[in-house]
């Protein structure tokens, strides 16, 4: 196992359980990791670089149908692609070995939330057999997975708020959420939870540094938002990202919604004109993903691995953007992707 | 008398032991990365065949020259 891929092992005691917990567990023991990076070496080829001939040349139907696509995304429905990352993450998680999962599965963990919110939401709408379909390609464990599969939503959040408890204290208090607010405050709960309990464990340095920008992302997103509606929409701070909470407060006291324009700036060195909604959040996703590019550019580390499953989620993310926005104007379209 | 000759049997194994510790090591990881690229890339046969050799002149190398230490020094 190269140094990159080493980590402290003291890990377990500050964190029992950790993510890797709650992910998929199994006997496979994966292959070395020389193989699993020349492997993502050659699908990371297959993605899509240059999404400008997509946006204004053909429909993405036709495109991901046509043997000129090599990637992984097959289906022509936004919950099909949803599914295609999960199964992709999965071939990326089955060909791991056990220390290169657990560095990763804070970062899988993350991406897995979104499985549990569709699956409450299929709960909530008595949409059982689609909460099963998801959960079938789901890196979940076996534990979550048979919380999320039937039943009441209020007894499946109180389950689950019992078991992320145990990953860390923050999660307390998603049962009382549901009940007085419902399953957006559920969701905005376990997505917060996450980032802080992950960020406060020991982790892998390119992960500890891809969760700084996330959280960068998220609390930025938070105060221009806020900013936006005024008191109506609270702004929520995370400590752990590179920047301070405490710069973010001032700003939200100032009222300033400009200042957004140059946290950006430092946050993810993107430069916009001016704070538009959908600007702020593609500018702090495309400074991630330029991050991710520049370190993923090293053959034998981990960010290798990192920079493909993001730019999987993407790619999921923009080819489900040309799929829903198909009638709208191309320009508008073009502007929202990221890459 | 003695002592120079184990001395340089000595010599000699560690000029073709060291070569052949270091050619397994070389030809692990490359033989790992070379079956991860064959597999998404099955054109790529020939290379990866050159590739994993290219090692084994360590130990070729490290052959001749505890050959050399054996039979030429005395």
């Amino acid at each position: 196992m190269s140094a990159s891929f080493r980590q402290s092992n003291d890990r377990d005691a500050a964190f029992p359980d950790g993510p890797r917990g709650l992910l998929k567990q199994g006997r496979e023991r994966g292959y070395p990791v020389e193989y699993l990076l020349s492997r993502i070496r050659g699908r990371r080829s297959r993605l899509i670089r240059d999404w400008r001939p997509l946006v204004y040349e053909s429909t993405p139907i036709e495109f991901i149908a046509s043997a000129q696509y090599q990637g992984f995304v097959r289906e022509r429905t936004a919950e099909g692609m949803w599914r295609a990352l999960l199964r992709e993450h999965g071939w990326v998680f089955g060909q791991m070995e056990e220390e290169v999962r657990r560095i990763f599965a804070p970062y899988l963990l993350y991406t897995e939330l979104r499985t549990v919110f569709i699956c409450l939401r299929c709960l909530h709408g008595d949409r059982t057999q689609k909460a099963g379909e998801v959960l079938a390609v789901s890196l979940l464990a076996d534990s979550v997975k048979n919380m999320l599969r039937d039943g009441e939503t209020s007894a499946a959040v109180e389950r689950l708020e019992r078991l992320f408890c145990r990953l860390s204290p923050e999660f307390t208090g998603l049962a009382a959420n549901y009940e007085e607010q419902g399953l957006r405050e559920v969701e905005q709960h376990l997505s917060n939870s996450i980032l802080i309990s992950v960020i406060r464990t020991p982790l892998h340095p390119v992960m500890k540094e891809f969760f700084s920008r996330i959280i960068d992302a998220r609390n930025i997103l938070s105060l221009y938002k806020s900013l936006r509606s005024g008191a109506k929409d609270p702004a929520v701070f995370i400590a752990g990202g590179t920047i301070a909470t405490g710069q973010l407060k001032d700003l939200l006291e100032k009222d300033d919604l400009f200042a957004v324009v140059s946290l950006i700036r430092q946050a993810s060195g993107i430069s916009i004109a001016a704070p538009a909604p959908t600007q702020v959040e593609v500018a702090l996703y495309r400074g991630i993903t330029k991050y991710l590019h520049k370190e993923g550019r090293d053959p034998l580390g981990a960010e290798l691995i990192l920079d493909y499953l993001w730019r999987c989620s993407l790619e999921v993310m923009n080819l489900s953007l040309l799929l829903a926005g198909k009638d709208l104007e191309r320009e508008e379209i073009a502007a929202e992707l990221v890459w | 008398m003695n002592l120079e000759k184990v001395l340089i049997a000595f010599c000699a194994a560690l000029a073709i032991g060291i070569p052949a510790i270091a050619t397994a090591w070389a030809q692990s990881k490359i033989g790992a990365a070379g079956a991860g690229t064959l597999a998404e890339k099955p054109e790529l046969t020939g290379t990866i065949i050159i590739l994993v050799a290219i090692p084994e002149t360590m130990v070729i190398l490290g052959f001749v020259v505890s050959t050399m230490i054996l039979f030429t020094v005395k």
